[in-house]
């Protein structure tokens, strides 16, 4: 068990008071114990102490949202989301199609992303150069934007780590991203092979693909000269700073490189905060904090926005996106490899987008890419039209309007 | 017991009626904050969504003489299941039946969360004092049946005085409906005020289905004092000098600054503690008047907190959060808690630290002064150097008490405290017999 290895002694120190249960998304629902960070916290022990087998505790893992919300709640500061990742990792648990088949459909399409991004990209931009094929291009923006140079004079240069959901499904995002930072004074690079933290990976159990695409960040990012990484992905953040620099199977030169990044990774709004005014707005809109997005931040982007009196979820309430990862209908599956986690997610959705609706508000903004798809999705399949937006959008438009 | 087991699923739903090992294993806990030891697995886990469905369940075990467990939201170290018991979860009777205003109470099923009912009730701007600040997780029925102090005991006293009525479960299936005897309006009954027997009974008498609980108006945003002593015995005896004034704080907790120190309090801020909270009308006189007592009885720093602020609140987290976070730092700590009469609070501190100093190991104690109810934390890996220490403390408890304090005191390690009995295990033992003939709910 080489990943929950590293937390034996904090699995050991846990009182099992239940604290943590008030916060998860998943025992609200269920009412289980297991479903709830306390047992499973208690199952991992049992497999370590090897009192249980692990194929009946994974029942329990794969219920888990990854969410976060268990680890601020607790009073002891156990590192539980960390832990039950790498009670996920060690398991390995089967992916319902097989692990094979799994990684041709999760883990393939990252690797080629990953592996051919930058020569697709060098050929878009070749491509731009002829006026004929400029505006019909798709709207790869976010590669347009090349490295530069810090230039005399200005901040420290800016890393872009937009993630694969501001890159590519809501690549708008990452351009509202790039122009706050470039209003803020700030340098913006992206190398262009960078692409997703791994964190889809690590929710389906792929430890060894998590390692290499791991790996390969840190490779590009080692070579990279810059002050702040910063992300419009809390998700992302929150892998960079919190598993990589901690991930198994990683060299030493690699690991100091992992926590010297971890230790430049910054969130977005609050960094923006250091530079940038709050705007005035007399649009209310409804505030969704997304659960991997840490209390300073979250008040940093409400501050921004002028959201502090706006209505909000009660504590954040998670909207399941998580669970999106798994992606293959539940029908098609056999019931004992299921686990329900859909179906869960889709509940847990509901209730998140049910609260939402029931204050009124029509615009929704949030500070997390999967977190505005998960809403957006569920919106549309209650049959309500609800904008979801994400805060940096919002921002950089005032600003522009302002301007 | 396979045939049993067919008839439970059919009866309750196979998602109410578990026998896979992770369910098993994760009903098998309770919070600890010892050595983790390993607990027997139970046999099944039933969760029944009616009253109706629990006598039965109850029933069809009994006929096969299976051991019940009886589980609310497990945020208690109360009883772990047995090997080959089945595990009796309330948590499946969670309804709120009524909430009355006019009466000023509340009827709801045992496994009704005490943080849900309290909410509710607060939109009838009402609220049961007893589990106020309680866990989400904690049941009504958890509450009364463990009828544990909580912070606001000391001004409301504990969950079983706010019990007018309740509907028992017997382990036979039988369901029988009791009155309790106590001040609530329209409740001054006379007869056997049987319902009281069940509040403190920690499950071993039956399972509390359903109760009829008082009320209370809500009482306002509360005030609070937090002050610094230079030790733990100046903090009780600046408490019993409050309470001496006529002043009664809806709480009042004390913890050393070793608890403070080792629950994550900034070092500047460690002190030995008393903070206290004072609500209703006179709550702002009231916490004036302690002000100058304290400062008059060796406060050494006192600062003043406001609930509206969010303050009192914030507070309240880092004190409920005291014992996992102390299990967190240190790893495992033997738990030891004493009561005294509350006149005799300041000495029997004094006591208290005497014997552990005496036995030269590490120790914290923090509790509720008020009501002379403490806790200690002994950090040993020395099971004698603490049972020898819990023997002691004990005895002088019994001392002061002259009384046992609950079934708990009649295990092995206190085998002296039987010539106190006064005749108590005979008769709590002649009451089981009645509720619960093949003793199948006993620890």
């Amino acid at each position: 068990m080489p990943h929950l290895a590293l937390f034996a002694e904090s699995i050991a120190h846990c009182s099992l008071c239940g604290q943590c249960d008030e916060a998860c998304p998943v025992l609200e629902l269920t009412g289980s114990e297991t479903d709830g960070p306390r047992g499973r916290l208690f199952l991992l022990r049992q497999w370590l102490q090897g009192q249980i087998a692990g194929e009946d505790i994974s029942r329990s893992m794969e219920r888990c949202l990854l969410c976060g919300k268990c680890g601020p709640a607790c009073p002891a500061s156990l590192p539980l989301p960390e832990m039950f990742l790498a009670g996920r990792l060690d398991l390995q648990i089967p992916h319902p199609l097989g692990k094979d088949l799994a990684f041709l459909i999760i883990g393939m399409p990252a690797f080629l992303l990953t592996f051919l991004q930058y020569p697709t990209a060098k050929m878009m931009e070749f491509l731009r150069e002829f006026p004929s094929l400029k505006n019909r291009l798709p709207p790869l923006n976010l590669s347009a934007k090349r490295l530069s140079p810090p230039r005399p004079g200005t901040k420290p240069g800016v890393l872009l780590f937009a993630g694969c959901l501001a890159r590519r499904v809501f690549p708008e995002v990452g351009s509202a991203c790039i122009k706050l930072l470039e209003a803020s004074g700030h340098d913006v690079k992206m190398p262009e092979a960078l692409s997703c933290c791994a964190m889809p990976h690590l929710h389906n159990g792929l430890a060894t693909q998590s390692l290499l695409i791991i790996r390969r960040n840190l490779r590009i990012l080692a070579k990279t000269d810059f002050g702040s990484l910063i992300s419009p992905c809390p998700e992302c953040l929150e892998t960079i700073k919190k598993v990589w620099p901690f991930f198994p199977g990683l060299q030493e030169d690699e690991r100091r490189v992992a926590r010297e990044i971890a230790a430049k990774a910054r969130d977005v709004h609050t960094f923006l905060a250091e530079n940038l005014q709050p705007v005035t707005s007399n649009e209310i809109c409804f505030w969704h904090r997304p659960c991997h997005m840490e209390a300073e931040a979250a008040k940093a982007a409400k501050h921004l926005c002028g959201a502090d009196e706006w209505p909000a979820s009660h504590m954040g309430n998670c909207c399941g996106a998580p669970f999106g990862y798994r992606t293959i209908p539940s029908k098609d599956l056999p019931q004992r490899q299921d686990y329900g986690v859909l179906r869960l997610g889709k509940e847990i959705a509901t209730d998140a987008a049910s609260e939402i609706l029931a204050s009124g508000a029509r615009t929704v903004l949030t500070s997390c890419p999967h977190c505005m798809a998960r809403l957006q999705n569920t919106f549309k399949g209650m049959g309500f039209s609800v904008s979801v937006r994400h805060t940096l959008q919002w921002l950089a438009q005032r600003y522009e309007n302002k301007e | 017991m396979q045939k049993l087991f067919t008839k439970l699923k059919d009866l309750l739903g196979k998602e109410n009626f578990l026998t896979d090992p992770a369910s098993l294993a994760g009903y098998s806990f309770m919070p600890d904050y010892g050595e983790p030891s390993g607990q027997p697995t139970p046999l099944a886990i039933a969760r029944p969504g009616n009253l109706a469905a629990l006598a039965e369940t109850m029933k069809l075990c009994s006929g096969a003489d299976l051991p019940l467990r009886i589980r609310g939201g497990g945020t208690w170290p109360g009883m772990a299941p047995a090997r080959s018991s089945v595990v009796i979860l309330t948590t499946g009777l969670s309804r709120i039946l009524e909430i009355d205003p006019d009466n000023r109470s509340a009827i709801v099923q045992g496994g009704v969360s005490c943080r849900r009912l309290n909410d509710e009730a607060a939109s009838a701007g009402l609220f049961l004092p007893p589990v106020k600040r309680a866990p989400s997780l904690r049941t009504i029925g958890g509450a009364i049946a463990e009828n544990a102090p909580g912070p606001y005991s000391l001004k409301y006293g504990n969950p079983g005085s706010y019990v007018r009525k309740m509907e028992i479960c017997t382990s036979e299936g039988k369901r029988l409906e009791f009155f309790a005897q106590n001040n609530s309006p329209g409740n001054l009954k006379s007869g056997l005020p049987l319902a009281s027997l069940f509040a403190g009974s920690l499950g071993l008498l039956g399972v509390i289905a359903r109760a009829e609980v008082s009320l209370v108006p809500a009482q306002g945003p509360s005030f609070g004092l937090v002050a610094g002593f230079a030790n733990p015995a100046a903090a009780v005896y600046a408490s019993s000098a409050i309470i001496a004034k006529g002043i009664t704080p809806a709480a009042m907790e004390m913890l050393d600054q070793h608890a403070a120190a080792l629950s994550g309090w900034s070092e500047t801020l460690a002190k030995d503690m008393l903070f206290l909270e004072f609500d209703g009308s006179s709550a702002k006189g009231d916490m004036e008047r302690a002000r100058s007592i304290l400062a008059a009885n060796g406060a050494e720093t006192i600062n003043a907190l406001r609930e509206d602020s969010g303050e009192i609140d914030a507070l309240w987290n880092q004190i409920t959060g005291i014992l996992p976070a102390i299990r967190g730092k240190m790893g495992p700590f033997f738990l030891e808690t004493a009561n005294c009469p509350p006149a005799s609070a300041p000495a029997f501190m004094e006591h208290m630290q005497n014997i552990t100093a005496k036995a030269g190991i590490q120790c914290c104690f923090l509790g509720s002064p008020g009501i002379a109810r403490f806790l200690m934390l002994l950090f040993s890996t020395d099971k004698k150097t603490v049972e020898d220490i819990s023997r002691e403390i004990f005895t002088l408890e019994l001392t002061l008490n002259n009384l046992l304090q609950s079934e708990e005191d009649l295990d092995l390690t206190r085998s002296q405290c039987r010539e106190k009995d006064h005749g108590h295990k005979e008769i709590s033992g002649k009451l089981r017999d009645i509720f619960d003939p093949k003793g199948l709910l006993a620890h």
